[in-house]
């Protein structure tokens, strides 16, 4: 039994990193990119909205990453792998900075908060012409390299973002299996008693927070060097809403949700590139459908027809 | 007779709600060894005297040390690793998680307070070796090992009270805040719970402080208890001179209580 | 000097009242229902496309054409709440990603319908009056006083009427009211729709003014936003306080700055008045 699931893994692996090279179709391996950088950012929102805090400012915290590195790159001459580091740094920073303030809101007011903290940050962006370009942003960020080599071929970065998504994953799954996971589910829902028990909430809401901020920071870094230009609107309020969605839809529950829910949605607008607004309505419809019948997510819907097989 | 040794010494607690007093300058210390019992007819304070204790509520004025250290205005977090660690009135337990992982959590949260405590991996590992040991006993203790393989959400609702209980001692206390632990159990179950009381202050050494409104329970477990009204302190004294003492008499006749 | 403050106060109360009307309607709902209607945008949208339809395409009057954009939109926001939200009342978080989940959809299927370009239609009146050296568009006025009108006789609707009282009861105390008889249920549907009708009807006084298409309901939304979270969330008063404060302030630095800084001001300090005082200038701690 065992044996097979390593071999099963295994298989998935080399399928993973494989495809694109056996496809060889550009179109779908930038899809495939940006599913991987969308489960990442989405695996950043699962972690806060599995204590509770839903920030509409994570796509403001990977702009930030986003422009840092960037700004970084062009203004300061930094090598990419320092770029990218810092894109991290600065994600995780500026969350450790405002957290202990904005995350003594809870429900509504937290929502809110990170709202109106997002919209100060793309406002920014927006009217900072001579430092952020302004509503054009800025072009030409250096494509990633290393060790003096640029990388031009697709394939690598999707082989780059599928690592940062691969990492992200085993990342939340390994601390939601452990007892940092558990302490994390009791701050939803039993804060007192865990408090009672001794657990410093506030150091661990925090901590959280920081690391949400990292990942989206990161995936900011990856953004810029992929797309060789940052503007304000691709990080404004409705890129959290997307990460929303494919929370809502995949369930929150578990991180294997997360990425089925990158794997449907993240495509759609790609294929329906034609029919902007199609799309929409369809992001819309499904999510309405899924809160209203489904709120456990597809996950949950695996589960409960398994439930019911096992019986 | 040597003095005895002070556990929690409260003193000249306040508590103002806006300009409302919930608790007026009430000073009193608990011993080491002793459990004690704090009663008043409903809205006395003492859900307000408990909660300032504990550190769920800021107090307004005064001072509170345990065994010697201020623990004066440290949050609930803080004052549980100070070794005082309470129970709710309503059962509070992880409702999803088996009754044997809700003590094995309640060991492990103190052991893990803050979260760089993840990044000492031998700390960690040494932790989850005795949360092993430690919850099965502690689940032995208080009689839950049959239960110990169920859903705590499933459980009735004495068993869930008596979980908390575990899962408190669990964390490893000195001093035990029980906050009503009586309230909404039938008269077996709450002669039940006393004896659970008794035996963790005489087997584990773990002092005790309750706020109950179950008096029949509270004088016959309590070595003193503390009476309130009003948010004023109205007597502290052995449970016979209590249930003597005309003031506290007249203070519950209002509320129509038998005091014997 | 002075004149030019009169002329700011003058174009701060204008706007303001349109400010208002939108901020009632959300923290209405909020008070009531303990949802963030994010869709509230959405439902001035409505207002003005419903408008652009009675008024522009029909041919109707333009007082007709205003009311039977509000009543639209009224219903529509019942059946919505009926059908979609009624589930969420009390759940803030879920709640909160509901109303997204139908702004997205409502601007996406307007936006299929009627195409994404913005259109104009004709103003109901035109010209300018001067009073003492103010100057005053004539169709600013309309509808401020149509929104003084409406505003007017909600707050009369609020203390008088039966179906008010019963709004005002549950806002302040959800179980006491239902103790009393009230059924809350009841009273959902029509503080929804009371407050999507006030959306719809400030979309459809704006709509001449402005230009019309699906995705501008964004800037009122945020408008309603700041407004609220000033005056405290779920606080009636409060609405009426932080929207002509927002006015006032968004005037005033229009005509000395520019309007992004005042953006700028207005959201750090929906961001201050969170932190500091998160229930708002107006609003109790609950």
């Amino acid at each position: 039994m065992k044996t097979w699931r390593y071999l099963l893994w295994i298989a998935l692996a080399i399928a993973l990193i494989g495809w694109p090279f056996v496809l060889g179709n550009k179109f779908v391996t930038h899809i495939g990119t940006l599913i991987c950088m969308f489960t990442l950012m989405a695996l950043s929102m699962n972690l806060l909205l599995r204590i509770g805090q839903l920030s509409l400012a994570q796509g403001a915290i990977m702009g930030l990453g986003a422009y840092g590195s960037a700004l970084a790159m062009m203004s300061f001459g930094f090598p990419f792998w320092a770029g990218f580091l810092l894109s991290g740094v600065v994600g995780g920073l500026v969350s450790l900075l405002i957290g202990p303030v904005v995350l003594k809101l809870r429900g509504v007011y937290f929502v809110l908060l990170t709202f109106a903290f997002g919209e100060i940050v793309i406002l920014s962006f927006t009217e900072w012409v001579d430092v952020f370009g302004g509503v054009n942003g800025i072009f030409g960020v250096p494509r990633a390299s290393f060790f003096g080599h640029v990388i031009r071929d697709r394939n690598v970065y999707y082989l780059m973002a599928l690592a940062m998504a691969a990492g992200g994953y085993f990342l939340l799954r390994a601390i939601y299996r452990s007892e940092f996971g558990a302490i994390m589910d009791t701050l939803h829902d039993h804060e007192e008693l865990a408090r009672s028990l001794g657990v410093d909430a506030m150091a661990y809401r925090l901590a959280v927070f920081s690391l949400s901020g990292t990942i989206a920071g990161f995936a900011g870094g990856f953004y810029a060097s992929y797309f060789t230009f940052v503007t304000p609107m691709a990080f404004d309020f409705s890129n959290a809403v997307n990460l929303v969605v494919i929370n809502v839809l995949g369930g929150i529950s578990s991180p294997m949700g997360i990425v089925l829910g990158a794997l449907i949605l993240v495509p759609l607008p790609e294929l329906l590139r034609d029919a902007v607004e199609y799309q929409v309505l369809l992001y819309g419809l499904v999510l309405i459908i899924f809160l209203k019948f489904m709120p456990e997510g597809i996950v949950g819907l695996i589960h409960k027809l398994r439930g019911k097989s096992d019986d | 007779m040597t003095e005895p040794e002070m556990a929690i010494d409260v003193v000249g607690a306040s508590k103002f709600f806006g300009g409302l007093r919930a608790i007026g300058n009430v000073s009193f210390s608990t011993h080491r060894g002793e459990i004690f019992g704090i009663i008043g007819p409903n809205g006395a304070g003492k859900s307000t005297l408990f909660n300032l204790i504990t550190g769920t509520l800021p107090m307004t004025s005064g001072r509170i040390r345990y065994r010697g250290t201020d623990i004066t205005g440290l949050g609930p977090h803080a004052v549980a690793t100070k070794g005082i660690v309470r129970t709710f009135q309503s059962a509070t337990v992880f409702p999803n998680k088996t009754l044997e992982e809700n003590v094995r959590l309640g060991f492990l949260f103190g052991r893990l307070n803050v979260p760089r405590r993840f990044a000492d991996r031998a700390h960690l590992r040494r932790s989850r070796e005795e949360a092993q040991e430690r919850t099965g006993e502690v689940v032995e203790f208080c009689g839950l090992t049959e239960a110990r393989h169920r859903i705590a959400g499933d459980l009735a609702y004495g068993l869930q009270k008596t979980l908390g209980v575990a899962m408190a001692l669990a964390a490893g206390p000195t001093q035990l805040l029980m906050d009503e632990p009586a309230a909404g159990l039938n008269p077996v179950e709450t002669r039940a719970m006393g004896d659970l009381i008794l035996r963790i202050r005489n087997e584990r050494a773990i002092d005790v402080v309750l706020v109950e409104h179950d008096i029949a329970m509270v004088t016959r477990i309590c070595d003193r208890i503390l009476v309130i009204n009003r948010g004023e302190l109205l007597a502290i004294d052995l449970p016979e001179v209590i249930r003597n003492n005309p003031d506290v008499i007249e203070a519950y006749l209002g509320a129509d209580i038998d005091l014997h | 000097m002075l004149q030019l403050l009169t002329q700011i106060g003058v174009n701060g109360v204008m706007m303001g009242l349109v400010y208002i009307t939108m901020a009632l309607g959300f923290t209405l709902i909020f008070g009531i229902m303990r949802i963030v209607n994010f869709a509230h945008g959405e439902f001035y949208m409505l207002g003005a496309v419903a408008l652009m339809f009675f008024y522009a395409h029909f041919g109707l009057d333009y007082f007709v054409a205003v009311f039977l954009a509000a009543a639209c939109v009224a219903v529509f926001g019942m059946l919505v709440e009926r059908v979609l939200l009624r589930q969420f009342v009390g759940r803030e978080l879920n709640g909160m990603i509901m109303t997204l989940a139908i702004a997205i959809t409502i601007k996406a299927a307007v936006a299929i319908v009627l195409g994404p370009q913005e259109v104009s239609i004709p103003r109901p009146v035109t010209g300018v009056i001067t009073l003492g050296g103010i100057l005053v568009p004539n169709d600013r006025l309309l509808v401020g006083g149509v929104a003084v009108v409406v505003l007017s006789g909600f707050y009369l609707f609020l203390r008088f009427a039966p179906a008010g009282l019963a709004m005002r009861a549950v806002a302040q105390d959800w179980e006491a009211a239902a103790l009393q008889g009230i059924r809350p249920q009841r009273v959902y549907l029509w503080s929804f729709g009371i407050g999507c009708m006030l959306a719809g009807l400030a979309g459809a006084l704006m709509a001449p003014i402005y230009t019309i298409g699906p995705y501008i309901g964004t800037v009122p939304m945020l408008k309603a936003f700041i407004v609220v979270i000033l005056g405290g969330l779920g606080s009636l008063p409060g609405a009426v306080v932080g929207g002509l404060l927002l006015g006032l302030v968004e005037a005033g630095f229009a005509t000395f700055i520019n309007t992004t800084v005042a953006t700028m001001i207005s959201f750090g300090l929906v961001v201050a008045i969170l932190l500091v005082r998160p229930a708002g200038l107006m609003g109790n701690a609950r």
